[in-house]
């Protein structure tokens, strides 16, 4: 199964954030109708719906074409949130999302999100990569 | 054709073909089975105690700081 390889690796690589966006959005659905929970979810949901799954899926092209022989899957992903952390905050800055301030996305949700991303890589997209016969 | 007639047909048949190379000396199928099961089923990694201390320390992370929470999700 060597053909469509770029397709398949970011297939496997914007699946985990698509379904973590589905069950976040559900979530504050619920939330927002049942508890009267306002936030502006339209200006928020921007950068995760559209931007993230798609770094997702090309940091995974770019793992299966030049990285893995050299890094290990979770090594890696560990580096996204490098990537994504300042688009995040041009975004926000966009966007006027006040609560998103530069401190708060460096010193408090680095280090957490290369950890979560470490792990997530590790055990699920590589499994995905291993499921499609990429790894 | 009488039977002896039979008899030296087959005999000349018999005489005429290369001998049947005998089976394998066990069944191959096992063998088959584990070679496709290890080829489509993916190898799940371990989960190492390396591992499971960053889930410990990413979860007490986010007891001490839980609005650490939102920026995570924003950026998944």
């Amino acid at each position: 199964m060597s053909r469509h390889l770029n397709l398949r690796s970011y297939m496997a690589g914007i699946a985990v954030p698509t379904i973590v966006l589905l069950v976040v959005i559900a979530s504050f659905m619920v939330f927002r109708f049942a508890f009267h929970f306002s936030a502006p979810v339209e200006r928020v949901i921007v950068f995760p719906m559209a931007i993230s799954p798609n770094m997702w899926g090309l940091w995974n092209v770019l793992f299966v074409r030049f990285v893995r022989n050299r890094l290990p899957i979770g090594v890696w992903g560990a580096m996204l949130p490098l990537v994504l952390a300042p688009m995040g905050l041009a975004v926000s800055g966009l966007l006027d999302i006040a609560w998103m301030t530069r401190i708060r996305i460096i010193a408090i949700g680095l280090p957490p999100a290369a950890i979560v991303y470490y792990l997530v890589w590790k055990h699920v997209v590589g499994f995905l990569n291993q499921l499609l016969e990429i790894d | 054709m009488t039977g002896p007639e039979l008899d030296k047909m087959k005999r000349m048949l018999r005489d005429a073909m290369p001998p049947a190379e005998p089976g394998p000396p066990h069944d191959l199928w096992p063998l088959m089975q584990q070679r496709l099961d290890r080829n489509h089923s993916p190898m799940i990694p371990r989960i190492t105690w390396v591992d499971w201390a960053l889930a410990i320390g990413v979860a007490v992370w986010f007891w001490l700081l839980p609005s650490a929470i939102p920026i995570l999700l924003y950026q998944l």
